[in-house]
């Protein structure tokens, strides 16, 4: 494959338009070297950290919430389901216009669309909890709060993992889009860097970046959860 | 759980005075902040919004934004289809290309766009691409795991009833990949607006997106509301859309999973 990119770029003979793979090692070397490389990763990375530390807990609390109390789901639903209609992307301009080009808005928006993705999920995963499940704990005189905590929320556990699977995929998304947007740092920036420079070599390194880190995290994050909560792992039982 | 839920009425009038409660909240919080650059009030943002519904920017900006929608979904979709096919069914492919597909799936369209300027210009063909892109990964990755998901026995009593290839692909694999293929159709809606909206605020000069944007250089934060709330609508409708279609064909509903 790699092969087949450098023919091509060799063929074309279009550096501007198709850099080779040759001149994309090149730039990451230099990239590397002086350490900028990974100063832009960790950006990124730290600003994903920071959106599912916040986003997850408040996206647990409130979707469990409303998975188990017709009164907060009635009155929270029509806000859900708006917000979720809208691409978290499009906000971007919002919240630069709120909070300016500063860390906390990409902050807000990462904890934004986390929290909300979480929400969505573990609000499922609260209603499919199987009633013959409660009715044993009630047999066995596990009620209230007790049976929330022992009961429903193990049993919703698979769906809230997998709504936090989702939220990393769409928070790279969105970090991206608010690091070309407004950012002085991460891989997004770098992308924007070489379109505004002419650099087409910083924004491939910069698309392979995302791909590799992204398929990083999603199998990071599978691996954990074998390795640390084997009791929820997502692979199929057959 | 749902033990003591009661009637859909009450569970619509809390609905219903929630939202109330937030357009209220919204109106004190505009009046008190009084600045309609950082928080217009609801009553700006509506009047706003009949000025563009009168004017026809807002029609405009839709009918470019569902162009572009619409383009990019139908080629992603048959792309799609027939990689996730390709990728699902035949093993030296999957061999193959399977790592490739791996990597470019966790590409987010957005970072795409600067590329695919540089490459096609800042005219309509990147915009239906980037909008097709998104959608060819999710619907190819629901075809690709329909695919695989097909028992064994199955195929193999499709062999012994003496079907050819073609036919059992035709009658064994295509019906039963179907419902993963509707469900990845149901959430490439979602995706492709997420695909079109990054198009639209890095480079265009049209669509509901562009308004987006271009309110936030000229600060017209009403006409930004405008076009956030338009945007939500529109996705929400296509969903609904795709579900009454889905629903409406028998052909399909047979295949739909609940």
């Amino acid at each position: 494959m790699l092969a087949a990119w450098q023919g091509i770029a060799m063929l074309w003979a279009m550096p501007l338009l198709f850099p080779s793979p040759m001149d994309v090692w090149r730039v990451l070397i230099g990239l590397l070297a002086n350490g900028e490389f990974f100063v832009h990763v960790g950006a990124s990375l730290q600003r994903l950290a920071v959106g599912l530390i916040v986003g997850v807990p408040i996206g647990a609390a409130l979707g469990c919430a409303m998975g188990r109390s017709w009164l907060v789901d009635s009155a929270f639903t029509p806000y859900v389901r708006m917000a979720n209609a809208i691409p978290a992307i499009a906000l971007i301009p919002f919240s630069l216009l709120w909070f300016g080009v500063t860390e906390f808005a990409r902050y807000a928006l990462l904890i934004y669309i986390i929290g909300l993705t979480v929400t969505i999920n573990a609000r499922h995963g609260v209603r499919q909890v199987p009633p013959i499940r409660l009715k044993a704990s009630q047999t066995l005189g596990v009620t209230g709060l007790r049976a929330f905590f022992t009961v429903v929320i193990p049993s919703s556990f698979p769906s809230i993992l997998s709504g936090i699977r989702t939220a990393i995929g769409l928070g790279v998304m969105v970090v991206v889009a608010a690091e070309m947007l407004g950012a002085t740092s991460g891989l997004g920036y770098l992308i924007m860097q070489g379109r505004a420079n002419y650099n087409p070599q910083l924004m491939f390194l910069g698309i392979i970046g995302l791909g590799l880190l992204s398929l990083a995290l999603d199998r990071g994050f599978q691996v954990a959860i074998e390795r640390f909560l084997p009791r929820w792992s997502v692979k199929r039982r057959v | 759980m749902s033990a003591t839920s009661p009637g859909f009425g009450a569970r619509l009038w809390i609905g219903v005075l929630s939202v109330a409660a937030g357009i209220v909240l919204w109106a004190i919080g505009g009046a008190l902040w009084d600045d309609p650059t950082t928080l217009p009030s609801p009553l700006a943002v509506w009047k706003t919004a009949g000025d563009m519904a009168l004017s026809g920017a807002l029609l405009d900006a839709v009918l470019a934004s569902l162009e572009r929608i619409a383009a990019g979904y139908v080629v992603g979709a048959i792309a799609g289809i027939v990689a996730g096919l390709l990728l699902g069914g035949v093993q030296a492919i999957d061999d193959l290309l399977g790592p490739i597909f791996e990597f470019m799936k966790g590409i987010p369209p957005i970072a795409l766009v600067p590329i695919m300027i540089m490459w096609l210009g800042i005219g309509e063909l990147p915009k239906y691409l980037i909008v097709a892109y998104i959608v060819w990964v999710v619907v190819t990755v629901s075809v690709v795991t329909g695919v695989r998901e097909i028992h064994k026995v199955r195929r193999r009593a499709g062999w012994s009833l003496g079907l050819s290839g073609p036919a059992i692909f035709l009658r064994i694999i295509l019906p039963s990949a179907a419902p993963y293929l509707i469900a990845g159709l149901h959430s490439a809606v979602g995706f492709a607006y997420i695909a079109l909206v990054s198009a639209e605020l890095i480079a265009s000069r049209s669509g509901v997106g562009f308004i987006i944007m271009d309110s936030r250089f000229s600060l017209k934060t009403s006409q930004m509301i405008v076009g956030l709330i338009t945007l939500g609508v529109m996705g929400a409708l296509s969903q609904l859309a795709f579900d009454f279609a889905v629903g409406r064909s028998r052909w399909l509903s047979r295949y739909r999973r609940h």
